[in-house]
């Protein structure tokens, strides 16, 4: 039963990583490229 | 739901770590083209991770999202990386662009939540259909266009490469 807690931990991580992404550049192609992360951290949290 | 065994546990931790390793890579990588390639990784891991959750129940949603979301969108970015490859493109001129595509983010996250958080079904039948089933029909049915797009797809990936590697 503990798999989607780690599921759930790896998503915010992710999230994490995609939003410092976000606010740490000024390229627009980054950008995207960040929110993707934010994406799948939120469709991993989901079945999580 | 099936139960859990342990190379079940161990492969969902490897892909744990792949997911997050390509995330950072992403976001730290020089080169647009290794973090449009790191997308890749990251995709078809999340993809790993979410069928070792419940093999049984997300094996089919897996399948479709390493073929939609890695085998299009990421192909998508991959492309126009390439076609744009000489194209500065910085967000100098624009300061709407990063709060605003933290707003979009933000509200995505919470559609996506909303949705697979509550008991929202829409308006679709539920049909029944096996790996089995979906991997005959494209490979009887629809060979042309599959290996059309494996081949396509390839030397797209193989452009992207060597114009990586040329950087």
């Amino acid at each position: 039963m503990f798999l989607p807690l780690i599921g759930l931990a790896v998503s915010v991580i992710l999230a994490s990583i995609g939003f410092y992404g976000i606010f740490n550049t000024k390229n627009i192609i980054r950008l995207l490229l960040s929110s993707e992360v934010v994406l799948n951290a939120s469709i991993l949290a989901v079945f999580s | 739901m099936s139960p859990i065994s342990e190379i079940q546990i161990v492969l969902f931790l490897l892909f744990s770590a792949f997911s997050i390793s390509s995330a950072l890579i992403i976001v730290n990588t020089k080169s647009l083209l290794y973090a449009a390639f790191s997308l890749v990784f990251l995709g078809m891991s999340t993809a790993a991770a979410i069928a070792l959750l419940d093999p049984e129940a997300f094996a089919f949603y897996s399948v479709f999202h390493v073929l939609l979301y890695v085998g299009a969108t990421v192909t998508f970015l991959v492309i126009s990386l390439v076609i744009f490859k000489n194209l500065e493109l910085t967000g100098e001129g624009s300061r709407w662009a990063i709060p605003l595509t933290a707003i979009f983010g933000s509200l995505a996250v919470i559609a996506v939540l909303y949705v697979g958080l509550t008991d929202y079904r829409g308006t679709f039948e539920p049909v029944q259909l096996s790996l089995g089933q979906v991997s005959y029909i494209l490979v009887q049915q629809y060979w042309f266009p599959s290996l059309i797009l494996v081949v396509a797809l390839a030397a797209t990936l193989i452009e992207a490469v060597t114009l990586a590697r040329r950087d």
